[in-house]
């Protein structure tokens, strides 16, 4: 496993001098684009996901799968279909995720309304998954993006199991515990996340808490948004609007 | 005793030591070397302005057309794939399939009611036609999608 040999090297003195020195110069953008340092101080990211503009075409998921090479069969995010008809009745599908987007299934009552909602993780601010690593291998940035170190994970899985909306899951390749990083490495260079550039409706999208112009921001301080069980006060940054009850 | 406890406590340390990668702790409970790991990430997908210096004309007509929001690498495919380090390194897959127009145009429950979307076979039915693989190309072109104006 290419973790357990990094890190068997790391022990062995071989893991070279630390990089991170402050951070401002890590984030130069390999090409043209972008900005040319990064400095997390000024970032708390939030993101903001429009149920009522989404229209379930999975080109996010898509996105996402090319971007971060998700392995097939697993999801960084993905697209859930909520059928709700009289009675309460409540038919949710995905189906694979929502990768190739939906069709038109049939169900067996009458809909009286439906949606789709995107879900990844919810970069939460009471983390349950960083509190159950016993390696340190799981961690919440400064500019609030939680990340696996996947050289440090030991691949347990505790994570995965505590983790209420089930954005983590074991890589059936490196062993190791992934989810979705907000794509650090495009955020941090001035780039919209995979997902938030390939909606075409803009349900999508990031913001930043320490920007007082941000449009994210303004939409979660002026309009009605909800959060994923928010009973489990786990404090998502991730927020919707248009939310259902229905919704899990 | 005494001495016993001092072995343990220095075993413990340089066992400690070893086993704790340098960087661990520098921000918090997690190794700080992995941030510029995390950050040095090749980026797959370009942005809205990525095509622009090869295709700066075309992309300003198409952005005035009703698939303005819809990004070139949605339907065309990554950057990464097409150009890396400033150099064409492969053709750009177009796609031409039905499927490819009904992701977003196929009339589903949950689609928002002002969001163009037909139901193919009615659709064909109205304007005239044969279910291909390639048949909404031969109205639409996919840069200028409305027809007529």
């Amino acid at each position: 496993m290419d973790g357990e040999v990094s890190r068997r090297l790391f022990l062995k003195g071989l893991g070279g001098v630390a990089l991170v020195l402050g951070l401002p110069g890590l984030g130069r953008a390999q090409g043209n684009r972008g900005r040319a340092t990064y400095n997390w101080d000024e970032f708390s990211y939030v993101y903001l996901i429009d149920v009522t503009k989404c229209i379930g075409c999975g080109m996010c998921v898509q996105a996402c799968k090319r971007e971060n090479m998700v392995p097939d069969g697993f999801f960084r995010t993905w697209i859930e279909r909520y059928r709700i008809g009289e009675g309460g009745r409540v038919e949710v599908d995905s189906p694979n995720g929502g990768l190739n987007g939906f069709s038109s299934t049939i169900v067996d009552f009458k809909v009286t309304k439906a949606f789709f909602v995107p879900k990844m993780c919810n970069h939460c601010k009471n983390t349950p998954c960083t509190q159950v690593c016993p390696v340190g291998a799981s961690y919440t940035t400064r500019d609030g993006v939680v990340l696996v170190d996947e050289k440090h994970c030991i691949g347990c899985g505790y994570c995965v199991q505590a983790c209420p909306y089930g954005s983590r899951y074991l890589h059936p390749v490196t062993h190791v515990a992934d989810k979705c990083t907000w794509c650090y490495h495009r955020i941090t260079k001035g780039l919209r996340p995979a997902c938030v550039m390939a909606c075409p409706v803009k349900a999508r999208e990031l913001g930043n808490m320490k920007d007082e112009q941000d449009p994210v921001r303004r939409a979660i301080a002026t309009e009605p948004v909800l959060v994923l069980r928010p009973e489990l006060l786990t404090k998502p940054n991730c927020y919707y609007k248009g939310l259902d009850k229905e919704v899990r | 005793m005494a001495l016993l406890v001092i072995v343990v406590l220095v075993i413990f340390h340089i066992v400690r030591t070893l086993f704790t990668p340098p960087s661990f702790g520098k921000f918090g409970h997690y190794r700080a070397d992995n941030l510029a790991e995390q950050m040095s990430r090749e980026t797959i997908h370009g942005e809205s302005n990525s095509c622009e210096p090869c295709h700066g004309e075309k992309n300003k007509s198409w952005a005035i057309e009703a698939h303005g929001s819809v990004q070139c690498e949605v339907c065309h495919g990554p950057l990464g794939w097409h150009v890396s380090e400033g150099a064409k390194v492969g053709k750009m897959p177009v796609t031409r399939q039905v499927s490819l127009c009904l992701r977003c145009h196929d009339r589903l429950d949950g689609r928002r009611a002002n969001f163009p979307q037909i139901v193919p076979t009615e659709h064909l039915k109205k304007v005239g036609g044969e279910m291909g693989p390639e048949v909404c190309l031969g109205c639409h072109d996919p840069h200028a999608p409305a027809i007529g104006g």
